[in-house]
């Protein structure tokens, strides 16, 4: 396949380097060069530096997410740009010195361009987690033997087991958290890349580029776990290095364009596995409750857990693209990619790291596997036609086909069992499932203008087939109307309405959770019982004829979309812009899982500027989020009583306000600029089941099921200003400061703290701060 | 399915339309109100242009362009603006007269494009024509300025990309704002990085082939293919993920478990409801002597054990939790 894709690239290429400058027409047209007195040699620069002093409350890592503040001198920007005879040369720098700096540069003549980019991308997950185990070696966390031991006696020793429970672990653990080390989660993509053009003959061209990106440090990992009563968060660390090169050429001849290109893609990882101690147990053991320990079912496991981290994978594509150029403004636009992912060099790890598990195979040992690594590969398949004309006056057409298939042809494998969470072999076979699929949509649209108003009609045709899944195939049809009114230069108006409906074919609904076990037992998942499961209340589970428990993501879903825009400019000085976009998709046969998901959005912009002294800005937006899904707890078998169904009601509301002026005070003398944001997201969850249902029965004492009122609450304001004077034509100074304040109340991670029932947890730092910053900047242009 | 679409009536019409359409490319347009022709014209009358004139009036508006490719071109300011109008404003200007001069901004959208993609219509910008964008009015100049520029490449109105982008989708813009979102307002990414605006071909102008190869681009190590596989995941990230902000972790269109519980409705804990009284920041729970928080529903919830969602590649991770 590889050598496929190589030849046929190679091939487009080389016809390309080899092709007959046809366009001679094109060519004779060209005049002699005119006289052009806006093409001399120039050179400019500019180059900032100043002082900072940053000031926040708390250590949290949100303030510098993906950003560097720093305190003393700083190096904001430079650029150095110019032209000397043929030879144009640009090279910019950004947060010099900083973990976010960026450099960017371009070389180029009439006949070449070389371009390259080098751009930092801090990312701080959290600061100051606390854990009990410390990084040995890269991807190897160790908790101190003695602590690990001591806590294993201990509850070894604790009978009877119920005693174990979370007051008497929290107990036991504590004070060594107290004194456990702390980590920041943070990791740093340095990526770079450089383009070299040349056209060595005006139609043709060509460019190389390759681009690296290595990416260094941890990410929040989540959970490492030894099963339901031993989460032990750890950081997972990153040693990743992404490289690809490409090769790209381009024919413009009077007809058209013809390019074609090959990428090779390479994906490493330093890092295979994360090795992590168990803080309860110092020494191997196994039991069929191991996964629920410590706990009255077993204080067993292993002393070592270890999951895979990304395997390296390569990626081969290579693409070729025809448009064809027509009168009547037609265009047709031919691309066709084919290529390949593979995954077939990192081996397997063993089962587990727990040698006690030596029957019925040995879990340490990579032999005990029946394969030593993945024979991974899939194809990726994908052609877009794109034909667009405006065959009379007034008459605008587009049609668009385009295919996409990733077929997998990784083999399938085929394992006696698993070992759960590194504490026991579960002897259920299980097979893996190399999921493919293929997407095809086609979608046209029919537009007439009317003077200054434009309407247009569209329709679509989208169309997923899949393999191992309960569905073989979906398709979604949609229909949209729009218009468009340009009146002059003062109005602006764009409004449409797109509506679509989706539904599904060849239904096994088994599949949902059967395709990786070598023997399908009997369904566990609401979702892979048959629709016509009777339930206590005497009736199917769902409505006769219907499928009410497919996945939102194949489920019959009814599709709208509402958009509307204006944007007003009564004159040079005023815009005033609205814009409303509703979304509403209803999985209208679903009675589980998601029902509905709405989204409404409208925002006012506003821009007035009063003279050649005076702009100022402002915008509100409002957006509304509805979702709403429907579950159902059961026991050790699906429910069939529906009392026990439960529903989650999302409402997420969020106002968004910005503004901003920029005046000059005093011409070519002072300029003051000032901005400010405002953010508020008011999210709830209301949450309900029935009086007597397995929820509620579960929370008797506590008034029955509790609503999350504090669901994804947020605020995030940010106000700066700066003051410039201009000293001189070259030099000025810049004197500014920004405030930002941000408050986050999650329900899944506000408040978490180190120890909680079954888990330990970093509890690194990302919550709210408030933070200032002040400056001064000498900014020196040529 | 193939053989329908090319069987169908729209088919039959693409094929009429390629058929009139066919061999245009060498000749003039013979409608003239047909924006290419705007280009043709210009290609008609190529002899040398002394701007002269025009940078005595328009110095400001040249002082930039000065300084790009523009400034090389071999007719000058009429290699985009129109000659005759220019040369008649020209002249009135020099009687005495106002005339309104030949703006390119001032013409029809199709127009404006017309006069860019007379250069432009190759690489990045081969497939506009016929784009939403360019169906909705939106023209070169819209986001773009020959003369007063403020990025740093691609000669954009404004200083980022997003804030030519965010004028038409404010609502891209709140959702940057969220907690959770790509590092775009921090300006280490583009609306351009995943999307070309310039590209009709392909469904929300993605740059890559599919939303997953534009995730890969940067997110290679969920690339696979993987032993064990998540299906929703391999078909489609925008399954999960909100590529524009979110306030739920990484990016997530619903807080887990409940995102999780769209699909996995399975017997004991997957299908069990976690509710305030399971939170951190939920209900107040009154004095239950044991926490009933649960480690289902708080920080990264399910992902506490089954932390690799996007595929597995371990032997024992069938319900990837290695």
């Amino acid at each position: 396949m590889k050598n496929i894709i190589l030849t046929t690239t190679l091939t487009a290429l080389a016809a390309m380097t080899f092709a007959q400058d046809k366009p001679a027409a094109k060519e004779a047209a060209k005049p002699e060069a005119a006289a052009a007195p806006m093409s001399e040699d120039w050179k400019a620069g500019t180059f900032s530096l100043g002082a900072q002093q940053t000031q926040s409350d708390t250590i949290s890592s949100k303030f510098m997410e993906y950003r560097e503040v720093p305190n003393g001198v700083v190096a904001p920007y430079f650029r150095f740009e110019g032209k000397k005879n043929d030879l144009r040369y640009d090279f910019i720098g950004e947060n010099i010195q900083q973990t976010d700096q960026r450099f960017r540069m371009r070389l180029s003549e009439q006949k070449w361009k070389l371009q390259g980019d080098y751009n930092r991308i801090p990312h701080n997950f959290g600061n100051a987690g606390r854990t009990l185990l410390q990084e040995t070696s890269e991807g190897v966390w160790r908790m101190s033997d003695t602590l690990q031991r001591t806590f294993q006696t201990t509850l070894e020793s604790t009978l009877p087991r119920t005693l174990i429970n979370y007051p008497f672990l929290l107990n036991l653990v504590q004070p060594s958290l107290d004194a456990g080390n702390l980590v920041d989660i943070k990791l740093t993509r340095e990526r770079g890349n450089v383009a070299f053009v040349i056209k060595p003959r005006d139609p043709v061209e060509f460019r190389v580029v390759y681009s690296r990106e290595r990416r260094t440090g941890s990410r929040a990992a989540a959970g490492t776990s030894f099963g339901f009563g031993n989460v032990v968060e750890t950081p997972e660390p990153l040693h990743y290095l992404t490289e690809d090169f490409g090769a790209e050429g381009q024919y413009e001849g009077t007809w058209g364009l013809l390019r074609a290109g090959l990428h090779f893609n390479r994906f490493g990882n330093k890092i295979e596995s994360l090795t992590f101690d168990n803080p309860f147990r110092a020494v191997d053991s196994t039991d069929s409750g191991a996964y629920q320990a410590p706990g009255s079912a077993s204080v067993g496991g292993a002393a070592e857990g270890r999951m895979a981290l990304p395997p390296d994978n390569e990626s081969m594509i290579a693409n070729a693209s025809v448009m064809f150029k027509m009168r009547n403004r037609t265009r047709l636009t031919a691309d066709v990619a084919i290529g390949e992912y593979t995954q077939n060099k990192s081996p397997f790890l063993a089962y587990s790291t727990n040698s006690a598990i030596v029957s019925p195979l040995i879990a340490t040992d990579v032999r005990s596997l029946p394969a030593s690594k993945l024979d991974g590969r899939a194809d990726i398949k994908s052609m877009n036609v794109y034909l667009t004309s405006q065959p009379v006056n007034d008459l605008s057409l587009t049609a668009r086909f385009r295919g996409y298939e990733f077929d997998n042809q990784t083999p399938r494998i085929t394992f006696p069992g698993y070992v759960r969470f590194d504490g026991y072999w579960n002897a259920i076979p299980r097979i893996s499932v190399p999921y493919s699929y293929k997407n095809d949509r086609f979608d046209a649209t029919v537009g007439y203008r009317f003077g200054d108003l434009s309407v247009e009609g569209g329709f679509k045709h989208i169309k997923m087939e899949r393999t191992f899944r309960e569905t073989e195939d979906t398709k979604e049809r949609g229909v949209s109307v729009s218009a468009s009114l340009r009146s002059s230069d003062w109005l602006v108006f764009r409004g449409s309405y797109e509506k679509a409906k989706r539904d599904f074919e060849h239904l096994e609904i088994e599949l949902s959770e059967d395709s990786s076990f070598v023997s399908p037992g009997a369904a566990t998942n609401l979702f892979a019982i048959l629709p016509t499961t009777a339930q206590t209340n005497g009736q199917a589970l769902c409505a006769a004829g219907t499928v009410c428990n497919l996945r939102y993501d194949q489920a019959k879903k009814d599709s709208e979309r509402i958009g509307a825009h204006v944007a007003l400019s009564p004159n040079d000085k005023v815009t005033i812009s609205a814009g409303y976009l509703r979304t509403n998709d209803d999985y209208k046969e679903s009675a589980f899982g998601l029902i509905s998901a709405k989204f409404d959005s409208l925002s006012i912009d506003l821009d007035f500027t009063a003279n050649e002294k005076a702009n100022l800005f402002a915008y509100y937006t409002y957006e509304k989020l509805a979702d709403f899904q429907v579950g159902r707890q059961s026991g050790a078998t699906p429910s069939n009583n529906p009392i026990d169904n439960w529903t989650s009601t999302v409402d997420d509301k969020t106002s968004s306000l910005g503004a901003g002026a920029n005046f000059v005070l005093v011409p070519d003398k002072w300029f003051l600029n000032l901005s400010g944001q405002y953010q508020k997201v008011d999210g709830n969850n209301a949450l309900f089941s029935a009086p007597g249902s397995a929820p509620s029965l579960s929370r008797a004492g506590i008034g029955g099921v509790q609503s999350i009122p504090l669901y994804d609450d947020m605020k995030i304001a940010t106000f700066s200003a700066e003051a410039k004077y201009q000293f001189s034509t070259d030099w000025s100074v810049s004197l500014g400061g920004w405030f930002e304040d941000y408050e986050f109340k999650d329900v899944a991670t506000s408040g978490l703290t180190n120890y909680l029932p079954a888990s330990f947890f970093l509890a690194a730092n990302d919550g709210d701060y408030t933070a200032k910053v002040g400056y001064v900047r000498f900014t020196y242009r040529f | 399915m193939r053989r329908h679409l090319w069987t169908s009536p729209l088919s039959l019409l693409g094929l009429a339309i390629l058929a009139t359409s066919a061999g245009a490319a060498a000749k003039p347009a013979q409608n003239p109100s047909v924006v290419m022709q705007a280009k043709d014209t210009a290609a008609a009358d190529t002899s040398p242009f002394d701007a002269t004139d025009c940078i005595t009036c328009h110095e400001a508006s040249v002082a930039k362009l000065r300084q790009t490719r523009h400034a090389g071109l071999d007719s000058s300011c009429v290699s985009c603006h129109d000659r005759a109008k220019a040369t008649q404003h020209s002249k009135d200007r020099a009687d005495g007269k106002e005339t309104p001069g030949p703006s390119v901004k001032k013409l029809p959208a199709r127009e404006i494009t017309a006069v860019c993609t007379g250069c432009h219509e190759k690489g990045n910008q081969m497939n506009f024509a016929g784009s939403v964008h360019d169906r909705k009015d939106v023209s070169c100049v819209s986001c773009h300025s020959v003369h007063s520029f403020k990025s740093a490449t691609a000669q954009l109105k404004t200083v980022r990309d997003s804030e030519n982008c965010y004028s038409c989708h404010p609502q891209v813009r709140a959702k940057m704002n969220r907690s959770s979102h790509h590092p775009v307002r921090e300006g280490k990414l583009d609306c351009a990085s995943c999307h070309n605006p310039h590209d009709g071909s392909k469904p929300k102008m993605l740059k890559a082939a599919s939303v997953n190869d534009t995730c890969f681009t940067c997110h290679t190590e969920k690339r696979g293919p993987y032993l064990w596989e998540h299906a929703p995941v391999r078909e489609n990230c925008s399954n999960c993920h909100d590529a524009h902000g979110s306030n739920h972790d990484k990016l997530l269109v619903a807080k887990s478990p409940f995102l999780c519980q769209r699909c996995h409705l399975n017997t004991r804990h997957p299908g069990t409801l976690y509710d305030g009284a399971n939170s951190l920041t939920g209900a107040t729970v009154p004095s239950p002597g044991v926490p009933t928080v649960s480690s289902r529903s708080i920080e990264h919830a399910c992902k506490n054990c089954h932390q690799a969602v996007h595929g597995s590649n371990h032997p024992s991770g069938p319900y990837l939790g290695r």
